[in-house]
């Protein structure tokens, strides 16, 4: 009989060696580049799971480039500039496309973060995993994105094109936009970047305890979502609440063009003592308008409308309520309520 | 007598499944006693999408794909438990729906005839209806196509009003008679009012502004 007991204890090691029966195929993208501490954090959080893991992201810090993509232009090696070789991870004159010297299941792309995903979807998934990915994964972005601003996130416009693909998808954003180089968290499971990522594994294992409810998916047809994380205290991660939210308008970072940046509070804050750098020189400021607002320091004549519904995603995280969930659809459909207003006004021309 | 059982219990159905148009064995669960709910639906073919107005067991509840798609189906849910699914399923089968209660109650009372009191515009199909309700919940109004009927002040279910009323002259699918119900949409600026009814096997899902 002593021979028979490896071989019975043989499928039992063999499973609890391989990916769990419910591991995901899961495309990891950002706009922050790909050797962002949060990016990173959470693609090992994840792999930890048992999920299966790739990263596609920019070589460059390509943050508030939205959707933007250089059409029909093949891209171009790596310079110098590119957060990538900032953050010593590449060379200038690397190649446009390739892998991260210390993890070949990070690929970059230098370009902007939605041609980066792109990469991911068309290229390397179907290599990785020989299909699609089970669900996308875009951040988690080096700052908060909420309501209006979310047009100009790179990080939320790689799930809108996900979404568009028929693919489960989900941006998170850390309310924290400290840039971070994950060299210099790497291996320190306390680091703010790791506890973003359990935030992160959470979320994906209750939508997957759930998967047979409500049409059998990760998540509805059609569906992503949009979660930002607020600031919390280093350990309270795991006990945030999470609140479902409305997208809303409401932002600390509505975009509005100032003739003199310096009279901007955000764009003096960020350049302090080299306040004259800006001074009389025009650029695009950021102001709040959401409950947080202090959109009495907008241009004059500027007009931003306030969100102040305590539903939106933006007026949650600027209160610490919770961690903020929303629902959002790839495309700015109107309700149907909007549509039967527009038909009633174009009743005379419509076929 | 037992290979008889099969037959019988077909002649039963089809006997069931010809008469009024309606599928008379469709049942719902899981729908609240009382009050207004949104939830995903199970078990219907419009869609998976419901809203329940319902007061002391009866009422309504509103089948879709989405909240961002008109009703294309409804229940009616009247004394005894009793359920009449409009429009009956294609081939007369009856229909067991399980409404997820628990999630998105609306606890807003029915409007009043007063709030509600006022002009609207809408499509109705395919042509413009200008029509205004009264104090009293009269509905009048219309071009070559009209509204007539009344809102019912005494009778809501959750944050519907009970309402019965008529369109002419609207085209085809859309003229009839409708029991059903008056309520002001939240979050659905610039719609002022919606009417959910059903007439025959016809369901009209309106919104005016």
């Amino acid at each position: 009989m002593k021979p028979a007991k490896p071989l019975i204890w043989l499928p039992l090691l063999a499973a609890l060696s391989a990916p769990t029966a419910h591991a995901l195929n899961i495309l990891m993208c950002n706009d922050d580049g790909f050797t962002a501490a949060n990016l990173r954090a959470t693609a090992l959080q994840l792999k930890a799971a048992g999920h299966n893991v790739i990263v596609s992201s920019p070589a460059d810090n390509q943050s508030g480039k939205g959707g933007a993509m250089n059409f029909l232009a093949p891209i171009p090696a790596v310079t110098a500039n590119e957060r990538g070789v900032t953050d010593k991870a590449l060379s200038a004159g690397a190649a446009g496309v390739g892998t991260a010297p210390d993890d070949a299941s990070v690929y970059y792309v230098n370009g902007t973060p939605t041609m980066a995903c792109l990469y991911g979807l068309d290229v390397a998934a179907p290599q990785v995993f020989g299909k699609a990915p089970d669900l996308v994964i875009s951040g988690p972005n080096e700052g908060a994105n909420t309501g209006m601003v979310n047009m100009s996130s790179g990080t939320v416009s790689n799930a809108y094109y996900a979404i568009n693909r028929g693919l489960p998808a989900i941006a998170f954003n850390d309310a924290i936009p400290t840039i971070t180089a994950f060299a210099s968290v790497a291996g320190n499971q306390s680091a703010h970047a790791y506890e973003i990522g359990t935030i992160v594994v959470k979320l994906v294992a209750m939508l997957q305890a759930n998967q047979s409810k409500a049409g059998g998916r990760l998540l509805p047809p059609a569906t992503g979502l949009n979660v930002n994380i607020p600031l919390f205290t280093a350990g309270s991660g795991s006990s945030l609440p999470f609140i479902l939210t409305q997208m809303g308008t409401a932002t600390d970072y509505a975009p509005a063009f100032y003739a003199d940046l310096s009279q901007n509070p955000l764009a003096a804050g960020y350049y302090g003592q080299s306040l004259a750098a800006i001074q009389g020189k025009p650029g695009i400021g950021l102001v709040s308008n959401g409950v947080a607002s202090n959109a009495n320091t907008l241009p004059s004549g500027t007009v931003v409308p306030k969100d102040n519904n305590p539903k939106s995603e933006g007026n949650v995280l600027s209160q610490k309520l919770g961690i903020a969930v929303t629902p959002m659809q790839g495309v700015p459909q109107a309700s149907r309520y909007q549509v039967e207003a527009v038909r009633l006004k174009l009743q005379s021309l419509l076929k | 007598m037992k290979r008889y059982a099969p037959l019988f219990l077909v002649t039963l159905l089809a006997a069931c499944s010809s008469g009024g148009g309606d599928a008379p064995a469709s049942s719902v669960s899981g729908t609240p006693s009382n009050g207004a709910q949104a939830g995903v639906l199970s078990g219907d073919p419009a869609g998976n999408y419901g809203e329940a107005y319902v007061s002391n067991g009866q009422g309504y509840l509103l089948v879709s794909t989405s909240d961002n798609e008109p009703t294309a189906a409804l229940y009616k849910l009247g004394p005894g438990n009793s359920v009449q699914r409009v429009p009956p399923t294609a081939n007369g089968a009856a229909v067991s729906a399980s409404f997820a209660s628990g999630a998105n109650p609306d606890t807003s009372p029915a409007p009043t005839l007063a709030a509600l009191a006022g002009s609207y515009s809408a499509v109705a199909g395919q042509q413009p209806l200008d029509f205004s309700i009264a104090a009293n919940g009269a509905l009048s109004g219309g071009g070559s196509c009209t509204i007539s009927g009344q809102l019912n002040g005494n009778v809501s279910y959750g944050s519907a009003l009970s309402a019965s009323f008529t369109l002419q002259g609207c085209g085809a699918g859309v003229d009839g008679s409708y029991t059903g119900l008056a309520l002001q949409p939240a979050n659905a600026d610039p719609a002022r009012l919606r009417l959910v009814g059903a007439s025959g096997s016809q369901v009209l899902d309106l919104l005016a502004y």
